[in-house]
């Protein structure tokens, strides 16, 4: 399961979701990928259930947040509540920007600035 | 049939024990501006620190009991004693202190000063500090090391230049209950450019049933400076809860380096809500290792705040929570300078019913340029009763910051039980294996003994229980 999101100029995202894991021998993996230019803010809270009753499960919340612009922001709570012992839960976050080699690596392959980042985002968002 | 570790199993025999001390001050039950004045005049205290003490009942007063979290409801604050010496003058000779509480601490094998890897040791015993005791080498040195109420009436400057300032009694409810009662608890200066290479060390014991125990401890590291502070807690077990209120407060100068270890050990009948917070300027590296043990339940979320440039923050953590018990920790770190970075790794166990929960806050202001973060929380639950949350918040305001965030869930599993066994070890060689390995990245940062200490707790009694 896959969700993205993209926030530009002045837009202000609050999202707050619910994953609840309700049945057993379930695998699963949400990644949640957020690029945020401009002044934009991202409130996002994503909650990963498992419980009581779900056995033998393997779940995996993913955020990641690329930052843009000196004004964009994120607030990001990945939570886990876990009801059950046979399981393998977990969750990851990164918040970051791009990386400063990689940029300069494209731009000495003649790329403009812009060419880069969008090739950039385009691959953190595949 | 699934094998459990289990610490304390022992705690009655071992720490869960009370003694008959005659005491020479106990307040009755209950809090209100009466005890609050009562209590700063037995201590002879400053005109400022009575007012401040007023100033934060009022707080106290008006501020509801927090509504997230563990359940503190069930606290009674009109049960508890709010001061209570035992007989006899803190001392700075062991021979001093009352016989009845010397057998005290012996059976709990404190270790004394006499141990020869301490540069201090201080024991408080309800209210007050009995004993306290640094080494000569560093008293010429110019460290200060004495219980906060004689630093008060030594050391008033620097006293009143530091207190309240890293937590002010407005920080919420708890911190505003000790400001306004606090009694001893340690209070520790190290001069600029001192290095104290061996720790120092406080021991604290609540005997009384319905007691609190509000200490106020006090840091300050000069520039250049290091220093390594250790803290331990137990008390006797009883049927209706004790209360542990305590407030941390230490100040990290330019280059200094500080660590402060808890090993929390709280019979099952006590509330531990602590507020522990520390400053960090200029390349200063400030760690705080804490291993929650006992209580019933816990709500301690060590904070440092990063102000100066290069300032690093460590959090190491242990929770363990067994049938009964609440371990809602976390950390809270934030960054507020450029070049900061901080790291944070929390390990909790679970069973029989037991709740732990990671609660933490990661912020970094837009003034944190090219900072770094880690966060790392692991759990690991041994049956469908117990239940283990994590909730970390991270906010980030400066593009430039990298945070990385990572958690994980799990349980011991059959196939790593089952190569153990192959190897030849028994099920409870193997699970005790499997949790010290868990335990491993933060225990290994306790000091030798204590560290030591954890294993023996750990490997000893595995016990057999259905699972």
């Amino acid at each position: 399961m896959k969700k993205i999101i993209i926030g530009k100029k002045n837009e202000v995202i609050k999202k707050r979701l619910k994953f609840s894991i309700r049945k057993s021998d379930i695998n699963r993996t949400i990644t949640i990928k957020a690029v945020l230019w401009d002044n934009a803010r991202l409130d996002l809270e994503a909650i990963l259930r498992v419980e009581k009753g779900a056995k033998n499960t393997n779940t995996y919340l993913k955020i990641d947040c690329l930052l843009m612009s000196e004004n964009a922001s994120a607030r990001v709570i990945p939570s886990l509540e876990i009801m059950e012992d046979a399981v393998k839960s977990g969750h990851g976050a990164t918040i970051s920007t791009i990386d400063k080699i990689k940029l300069n690596y494209l731009q000495s392959r003649g790329l403009s600035i812009p060419q880069a980042e969008k090739l950039i985002v385009q691959g953190f968002l595949k | 049939m699934k094998k459990k570790p289990k610490f304390n199993k022992d705690y009655k025999t071992k720490y869960g024990f009370s003694d008959e001390v005659k005491y020479k001050k106990k307040f009755p039950k209950g809090i209100n501006e009466d005890i609050v004045r009562q209590i700063s005049k037995l201590k002879d205290e400053p005109k400022w620190m009575l007012e401040k003490r007023l100033q934060a009942y009022e707080e106290f007063k008006n501020r509801p009991t927090p509504k997230w979290g563990a359940d503190l409801e069930k606290i009674d604050f009109d049960d508890i004693h709010y001061y209570a010496q035992a007989g006899g003058e803190k001392g700075h000779k062991w021979e001093d202190v009352p016989q009845k509480i010397k057998d005290t601490f012996d059976r709990l094998k404190v270790p004394m000063s006499e141990r020869k890897f301490l540069a201090g040791t201080a024991t408080q015993y309800e209210s007050e500090v009995i004993y306290s005791k640094l080494k000569k080498e560093w008293q010429s040195l110019g460290v200060i090391f004495e219980d906060t109420d004689t630093a008060l009436k030594k050391y008033p400057e620097i006293f009143k230049k530091y207190f309240g300032t890293v937590v002010p009694y407005k920080d919420n409810k708890l911190a505003a209950l000790n400001t306004a009662v606090w009694s001893g608890g340690s209070f520790v200066y190290v001069p600029k450019g001192v290095k104290i290479d061996v720790p120092l060390q406080t021991y604290f014991r609540i005997n009384l049933e319905n007691m609190g125990q509000f200490e106020r401890t006090l840091i300050i590291a000069e520039e250049g400076s290091e220093i390594s502070y250790f803290e331990g807690c137990t008390a006797p077990m009883y049927t209706t809860d004790s209360l542990h209120a305590a407030v941390v407060e230490i100040i990290a100068h330019k280059n200094s380096k500080v660590r402060y270890t808890t090993i929390q050990n709280w019979s099952t009948n006590v509330y531990n809500l602590v507020t522990k917070r520390a400053v960090a300027y200029e390349n200063a590296r400030m760690e705080w290792v804490d291993c929650n043990l006992g209580s019933k339940i816990t709500m301690k979320y060590p904070s440092i705040l990063l102000l100066g440039k290069g300032a690093h923050g460590e959090m190491l953590s242990i929770a363990y929570a067994d049938k009964g018990q609440i371990q809602d920790t976390g950390a809270k770190i934030i960054h507020r300078a450029p070049d900061t970075s901080s790291l944070v790794n929390s390990r909790s166990i679970c069973l029989n019913g037991g709740r732990t929960t990671y609660r933490g806050l990661l912020k970094a202001t837009k003034n944190a340029k090219n900072s770094k973060s880690k966060i790392i929380c692991d759990a690991l639950i041994f049956d469908n009763k117990s239940r283990t949350d994590t909730y970390p918040t991270n906010e980030v305001d400066q593009k430039t910051f990298s945070l990385e965030h990572e958690a994980s869930v799990s349980k011991v599993s059959q196939e790593q039980l089952f190569y153990l066994m192959s190897r030849g070890l028994s099920e409870e060689e193997a699970t005790s294996m499997i949790v010290s390995g868990f335990l491993e990245p933060v225990a290994k940062e306790l000091p030798m003994e204590y560290s030591i200490e954890l294993n023996a707790l750990l490997e000893m009694s595995m016990e057999g229980s259905v699972g």
